[in-house]
């Protein structure tokens, strides 16, 4: 077991290399063993529950005496512990020497050094490991705490020794005397013998007048700071600048700062997103999709299915090439992009530029519920929201990742990009002003939503402390950095495999089957496809929003194609309208302009172009969002929350527009529309959920585990 | 060959894609989702 | 009460003691700032808040709001 800086790397199982018979459970990053944040209850839950046969604790050279803390509770536990010394290059390179031995007796468990940037050292780190798990005795414990301390520990070990496992004994009469409620709950203490605890304790604190767990951190950390004095010698003062503080004075510079984070977010756009030369991202999916799924792939199948003897024109071939290569295509042309995407935002991450970012961000995003990091992904989702939703893993708290992750979405990404064009061109005579407002409802539906959304218990319930560290820069260990890539990018692919397969083909079916002359089959006329069948049944939802009368059924089946990727709104219309030209409606949509002109007014254009740049993402996205949220309920609910969103705005727009234009006359949904716009505005400026006050709260059973 | 048999052959590779994608999304459902490190969105983690 | 908020940039101050409790309390514990420890507040993020520390050979962002809690001579 042990404990890997670095880039977040997934919680994991694994066996040693060579020694089939070894378990490896890497656990969370972690600073303490305190009740207070999942991972470190989650942490302790598998230290005490599962009973590893030994601990390897990798602690950060550089940053020893903050490490260390963790160290102290870990040995507490009773088990093996192996200290592994991680880092020590730098160490060495900045002139300090750690005295390893030392550090061992001083510790009472055995000290290795690795480096795990150069890859020196793991492997030794690991067979240490498991020695001491063979031998399976802990060493001495060292005695961190005083005097008092000692004897209030002492005396809480001898009440409740036979009620735990006697190897834990220690943990647990510290962790009781820091009054931990889990442990307490844990143990079923009796209210006598918690008042007689509670005798001790009082006792203890009456006599260095501070809390219980304020003198159990005082102390441990009074404790590490002796043994790093005498074990570690430091180069340099204390306080003093460091190459990598140096960086920093540029980097997070007031004045600088912003202008160094703009310039860096416009490289990784350039990179990845943009339509420039030096767009590798972009030109890579181009190629994808034009050549490689646009002409390799389907030249492939075809002479394969030719070959085995399954002919143009069969339902066979349509199913395989419009429905399964079409489809997979259209979202795997993506797998460029997001390659290097992740490729560079890795990089951030494991220079240590990530911690930076929610440094000089956090001011402006917290304001909305989001984090400082959630920046990044709002700027990728403008290239697409799939890699955007991805970057938001980035972000540790819980709070803030999921709120990321419900309002990424609203960003209008590339592919909804010709659907803005279209009712740009063919409605509102080309105006640039739909573009721009496009991106602004955008932005103003994160806004609103994360100050909606923050207030509501299920968000603000979790104490979220912005109590970050800045770690030390150093250069990228490629190592690290193709894992994360690879390990984003296969992600993406498997699902393309699954969902999106599954997926398209049933659209396919739906689109291309339906009732025709009185029999079931394939359809000629898309009008009688089954998917206009469910386009009809359901196009009365949308009557609100305005999308009334023969085409209604039309606006809801482009928005239900919409589903597979944005851009296919445009070619839905390509057909329903009976577009005949040969023009590819992606590229230039013009032919289309008289035939969508005659079907929308200004309003109800604009109320379907908000509802598709605001409700429900396309397949991939949704996938994006599920393998993030990684819980149904969240994802579910994050996707029904877009939709509302964008149905309530859709109406309010519509309704309360068109009273303006004269499109619509005072109703039942004009009053709805008002009361739904009343209760945003009562949302917005509501006093938020303080319940339990945030700053109190006593453990984190109240996150809901 | 006979086209019949090309497109057997096809149709059965073509089942069988689809029963392997059923079974890998069943399979993640099952275990409840992939470990994505943060304890928060875990089921195993949240017992 | 002079609290870790009104330190000038620049300025190495000494905690004396932590108010509120519960987690936000422990985690900054957790990080390093005990009583007595010494803390250089070396600078302000470009929008007023967080503001960077360095204790114990480490760099640390706290919010300002946090920072409230910590009393310092």
């Amino acid at each position: 077991m042990g404990n890997w800086p670095g880039v977040t790397v997934e919680k994991k199982e694994g066996r040693l290399r060579g020694r089939k018979d070894v378990v490896i459970q890497d656990l969370p990053g972690i600073y303490s063993l305190s009740p207070y944040t999942l991972e470190e209850v989650v942490a302790r839950d598998y230290l005490v529950g599962e009973k590893p046969d030994a601990i390897l604790n990798i602690v950060d050279g550089t940053n020893i005496e903050r490490n260390l803390y963790l160290t102290t509770q870990l040995i507490e536990l009773g088990l093996p512990v192996v200290v592994a010394v991680n880092m020590m290059d730098l160490v060495r390179r900045n002139g300090d020497e750690i005295d390893l031995e030392k550090l061992g007796q001083a510790l009472g468990c055995q000290v290795v050094s690795m480096s795990a940037l150069k890859g020196e050292g793991g492997m030794a780190a690991a067979e240490k490991a498991v020695e001491a798990a063979v031998a399976g005795r802990a060493g001495e414990l060292p005695h961190v705490f005083t005097g008092s301390v000692e004897h209030a520990v002492a005396h809480i070990e001898e009440s409740v020794s036979g009620m735990v496992d006697a190897g834990y004994l220690r943990w647990y009469a510290i962790k009781l005397f820091e009054r931990d409620e889990k442990v307490m709950e844990s143990l079923r203490i009796s209210p006598e013998l918690a008042d007689h605890l509670e005798a001790h304790i009082a006792d203890c604190e009456a006599e260095l007048d501070d809390d219980a767990e304020s003198i159990v951190t005082n102390q441990r950390y009074a404790y590490i700071h002796g043994v790093v004095s005498r074990a570690v010698k430091k180069k340099a003062a204390a306080h003093s600048l460091t190459a990598s503080d140096r960086i920093d004075r540029i980097v997070t510079n007031r004045v600088l700062a912003l202008p160094i984070f703009a310039g860096i977010m416009f490289l990784i756009y350039a990179i990845a997103m943009g339509g420039w030369s030096v767009s590798i991202g972009t030109r890579g999916t181009d190629w994808a999709n034009d050549v490689l799924f646009g002409e390799w792939v389907p030249g492939l199948f075809h002479s394969i299915l030719t070959g085995v003897g399954v002919a143009e024109g069969t339902w066979l071939y349509g199913l395989i090439q419009d429905g399964i290569v079409a489809g997979v295509g259209a979202v795997l042309g993506f797998v460029p992009q997001i390659l290097v995407l992740c490729f560079l935002l890795a990089i951030l991450e494991d220079v240590g530029y990530m911690a930076r970012v929610a440094f000089i961000m956090d001011r402006i995003f917290r304001r909305f519920g989001l984090s400082g990091k959630s920046f990044i992904p709002m700027l990728v989702a403008t290239g697409c929201g799939v890699p955007g939703i991805m970057a938001s893993r980035t972000i540790e708290q819980d709070r803030d990742r999921r709120m990321t992750i419900m309002t990424t979405g609203f960003i209008p990404c590339g592919a909804k990009m010709p659907i803005i064009g279209l009712f740009a061109g063919a409605v509102f005579g080309n105006s640039p002003l739909v573009a721009v407002s496009a991106f602004m409802i955008g932005i103003a539906a994160v806004v609103i939503s994360g100050i909606m959304l923050k207030k509501f218990r299920i968000f603000a319930g979790e104490p979220a402390p912005f109590v970050m560290e800045l770690p030390a820069y150093h250069a990228p260990a490629p190592g690290n950095v193709l894992r994360a890539t690879w390990e984003r990018g296969w992600s993406f692919i498997r699902r393309a495999g699954t969902v999106i397969l599954l997926s398209s083909i049933i659209l396919w079916f739906l689109m291309g089957y339906g009732f025709e002359g009185g029999s079931f089959g394939a359809v000629e006329d898309m009008n009688n496809s089954l998917l206009a069948a469910v386009g009809s049944a359901v196009a009365w939802i949308f009557y609100p929003l305005g999308w009334v009368g023969e085409n209604a059924w039309k606006l809801t089946c482009a928005t239900i194609t919409g589903l597979i990727a944005k851009e296919e709104v445009v070619n839905f219309f390509g057909i329903a309208f009976n577009y005949a030209g040969e023009a590819d409606l992606m590229e230039d949509a013009s032919g289309l302009y008289p035939a969508i002109a005659a079907a929308f007014t200004g309003l109800n254009a604009y109320s379907f172009m908000i509802f598709n740049l605001l409700c429900a993402p396309c397949f991939a996205a949704m996938g994006a969002i599920k393998r993030e949220m990684n819980n149904a309920k969240w994802t579910v609910g994050a996707i029904g929350y877009m939709c509302g969103f964008a149905y309530v705005v859709s109406m309010i727009v519509y309704q309360i527009g068109g009273l303006f234009t004269g499109e619509t006359t005072f109703g039942v949904f004009t009053a709805v529309a008002l009361v739904l716009l009343a209760g945003i505005i009562y949302l917005l400026v509501r006093k938020g959920y303080q319940g339990e006050a945030v700053r109190n709260l006593r453990s984190v059973s109240a996150a809901g585990i | 060959m006979p086209a019949i048999f090309g497109q057997i052959l096809v149709g059965a590779v073509l089942l069988a894609v689809v029963a392997l994608a059923v079974r890998s999304l069943w399979k993640t459902h099952k275990s409840g989702g992939h470990c994505t490190g943060n304890c928060g969105s875990c089921k195993h983690c949240r017992k | 009460m002079r609290t870790l908020k009104d330190a000038k940039v620049g300025e190495t101050v000494t905690v004396l003691r932590l108010r509120g409790e519960g987690a936000v309390k422990r985690r900054i514990m957790d990080m390093g700032i005990t009583k007595g420890v010494e803390i250089a507040v070396r600078k302000v993020a470009p929008l007023g808040d967080p503001m960077e520390l360095n204790l114990r050979g480490y760099e640390l962002s706290v919010r300002k709001a946090d920072a409230e809690m910590i009393e310092i001579a």
